[in-house]
């Protein structure tokens, strides 16, 4: 008895435990993710042009949602949406590109430079994004920026042009191009770090198992590292990929054009008019797309950490 | 009192419909349902140049007379940059108050902080907000007998057309809308020549720029057109103004921002619409090595006219003190001094544009930046419109920004 009092007092303390996060999780996430949704279903004042919240379900009208998916599917923000998977795609295609052997090379082959490099990684985080994003704004000036008077000496905006990503003019705002490559840059950090703490956790004893059952290095890299480091990809993806479809500010500062608005600038702008349901519309979509992402990180996460433990098992 | 009229759009839970008083007939047709979930009911008076309006009494009374100004801190909601810091320390010496300012980035931002939060004073209403702001009780009318400057505002915008007999509202700063080019690569000759259809060179490909708001630019549209009918209610005319800015975009790969008060001085844009006080303010941007003759400024005889102003909500915690800031900064001295700092220019008759001038406060060709009285006078307004017409206007704009 002594100890069945015992063990449901444990569980209460833990469950105790969990409240903070429940708190916060609901004042910082739940409550305005509900707002939002009052604003997205709700009405508007015709006089003060506000929108006006509409707290009861069952009095939320769908008029504004119909028209922002109306637009989505062959209206003026399919095109918005159809870019904004592009450039985040090829971003993190990049990223991945680029930060994977980073993450690798730290982890498994940096030896005593190791904590000199993530300390290099970890120093971007001390310039404010935008201060970072601003600076890209001199080095690419047309009139004598750095960054663009090498590009165009290398022929680059020809480059890009094949690839769609520029209109071959030496301005570099206002490109594809552009806004891809600050979101590479800018976010580019987020996918090293949970990666390399991935590759860091790979238990040594499998690479070694591995090449003395007879695998090249470079079997043992494709056939053992690599399938174990996909949560750390997954990760790094997810931590990436969910800000930059909701980024507006890398596209503001270095493009403003409407050729390369995302969902985020668009965002922004519904809610500056008369009618911000819209905008709150598009916040709830965006999310739901994102949900999705999350979705489907968390079922791989789950099954590879049952797979790991029938393993062990 | 000015005769009044223009039209009133009556916006009510069940329906709505708009009773013209008179003026005419481009107000738009306005049935008002903008949603039918609303609660709200009221006028909102859509006043134009040649339909006055004088704007209703709200639940707000003026203050009474011979108050002195009540100490403690003066909060002013007004754009970034909109005061000469050295303005407000002075006016904080001359009354022994402090000064804080909140910034807001659009007329929409505006609303709602007004809806929020309880200022004092704000720096910068337009004609588009005004109605809404009256009818919806979020500002007070105004105690003339603490205004003793206010004889020194313009002429014409002493008894303005947005607010016959300035009930609720004083001119702050008077400017146009026009294009703002670099002098070292558009020639001022050419820009007079071809006006606004030089926005469309594709030889400044890279280097255009678009005021981003919906009125702004889509009348950029218009002018280009012919049509001058700037608070127009026509789905077709927009249409074409519309499609008229996505063909600009599309030749010149135009940016949109309202940032042509750098731009143009850095050299990331050549040509950019713009409001005349980010030209004459775009001087303090320059680059060390760069000279301010390469900064210019085209605008028609007839144009886009604008003021901004003050007006006090009506929840204001210090409207004496309120009131003597906004007689401070209409002081033709004190209005100099503020000038220096924010580039637009105030909307008094003293200073003149040629004192502006004499005191090396705006570079000789610039001067095209500066606006007269008879400009104000006949320049084309962007008014308040009703709200499906405002949504026709920013869903055409939306159109155009989604690419």
């Amino acid at each position: 008895m002594a100890d069945t009092a015992r063990r449901r007092d444990r569980q209460g303390l833990w469950a105790a435990l969990t409240l903070p996060g429940t708190i916060w999780l609901i004042v910082f996430f739940i409550v305005p993710f509900y707002a939002i949704a009052a604003v997205a279903f709700g009405g508007f004042d015709p006089i003060l042009l506000a929108p006006e919240p509409t707290w009861n379900p069952l009095r939320w009208s769908f008029g504004a949602a119909r028209e922002v998916i109306d637009s989505i599917f062959g209206g003026p923000l399919q095109p918005v949406f159809l870019r904004t998977f592009l450039y985040v795609g090829i971003a993190m295609s990049l990223c991945f590109l680029i930060g994977y052997p980073v993450a690798y090379y730290v982890a498994r082959r940096a030896g005593r430079w190791r904590t000199l490099l993530l300390v290099c990684m970890v120093v971007p985080f001390w310039v404010s994004y935008l201060m970072r994003m601003l600076a890209w704004v001199n080095l690419l000036n047309p009139q004598g920026g750095w960054a663009s008077d090498a590009l165009n000496a290398v022929g680059a905006p020809t480059f890009f042009r094949w690839f769609g990503l520029s209109d071959g003019s030496e301005v570099w705002f206002g490109q594809p191009v552009t806004v891809i490559s600050g979101l590479v840059y800018g976010y580019l950090p987020f996918f090293i770090l949970p990666l390399y703490a991935s590759l860091d956790r790979i238990d040594q004893r499998l690479l070694e198992a591995s090449r003395d059952l007879g695998a090249s290095p470079a079997e043992t890299f494709r056939r053992v590292t690599l399938p174990l480091s996909v949560p750390g990809i997954l990760a790094a993806a997810v931590i990436t990929a969910l800000p930059m479809f909701g980024d507006y500010y890398t596209n503001t500062i270095l493009s403003g054009s409407p050729r390369t608005e995302m969902i985020g600038n668009q965002i922004e702008s519904l809610t500056r008019t008369i009618e911000p349901q819209r905008g709150s519309v598009l916040v709830l979509v965006l999310s739901a797309l994102l949900f999705g992402l999350m979705a489907y990180y968390l079922r791989i996460t789950i099954r590879t950490g049952r797979e790991a433990n029938e393993a062990r098992a | 009192m000015a005769h009044t009229g223009g039209f009133v759009l009556v916006v009510g839970a069940g329906g709505s419909l708009l009773a013209a008083c008179g003026g005419d007939d481009d107000a738009g047709d306005g049935d008002g349902d903008g949603d039918d979930s609303s609660g709200s009911s009221g006028t909102i008076p859509l006043a134009r140049l040649d339909a006055p309006v004088e704007l209703p009494d709200n639940d707000s009374s003026p203050i009474d007379s011979g108050l002195d100004p009540e100490s403690g801190t003066l909060t002013i909601f007004t754009y970034a940059d909109y005061i000469n810091p050295d303005s407000i320390a002075a006016f904080e010496e001359q009354y022994g108050v402090t000064v804080e300012l909140a910034t807001f980035d659009t007329e929409a931002r505006l609303l709602s902080g007004l809806q929020t939060t309880a200022y004092d004073l704000v720096v910068g209403a337009t004609t588009i907000g005004l109605p809404r702001f009256v009818v919806g009780n979020l500002v007070q009318p105004l105690n003339r007998d603490y205004l003793t400057n206010f004889a020194n505002v313009l002429p014409s915008l002493q008894s303005p057309y947005y607010d016959v007999g300035s009930r609720y509202s004083v001119p702050y700063t008077v400017y146009t809308t026009g294009l703002a080019y670099r002098r070292d690569v558009i020639d001022d000759a050419a820009i007079a020549a071809t006006g606004w259809e030089t926005m469309w060179d594709p030889a400044n490909r890279g280097y255009v720029g678009i005021i981003d708001d919906p009125r702004d630019a889509l009348t950029l549209g218009m002018y280009r057109l012919g049509i001058t009918d700037t608070n127009t209610d026509d789905p077709d005319v927009i249409g074409q103004a519309r499609d008229a800015i996505a063909e600009l975009i599309t030749t010149t790969n135009a940016r949109i921002d309202i940032l042509a008060y750098q731009k143009i001085p850095e050299g990331t844009s050549r040509i950019n619409q713009a409001w005349s006080g980010d030209m004459l303010a775009a001087q303090y941007y320059l680059p060390e090595d760069t000279d301010v003759d390469v900064l210019g400024y085209w605008a028609p005889e007839r144009t886009t006219v604008a003021n901004d102003f003050f007006v006090i909500p009506a929840d204001s915690e210090h409207p004496v003190l309120a009131h003597h800031f906004i007689d401070f900064l209409s002081d033709p001295d004190n209005a100099t001094l503020n000038f220096e700092w924010v580039g637009y220019q105030p909307a008094l008759a003293d200073p003149t544009p040629e004192a502006l001038v004499t005191a090396e406060l705006v570079p000789s060709q610039l001067t095209t930046a500066l606006v007269t009285d008879e400009q104000v006078e006949n320049g084309y307004r962007l008014d308040a419109l009703a709200p499906e017409v405002q949504k026709l206007w920013e869903d055409a704009f939306q159109q155009v920004k989604a690419g």
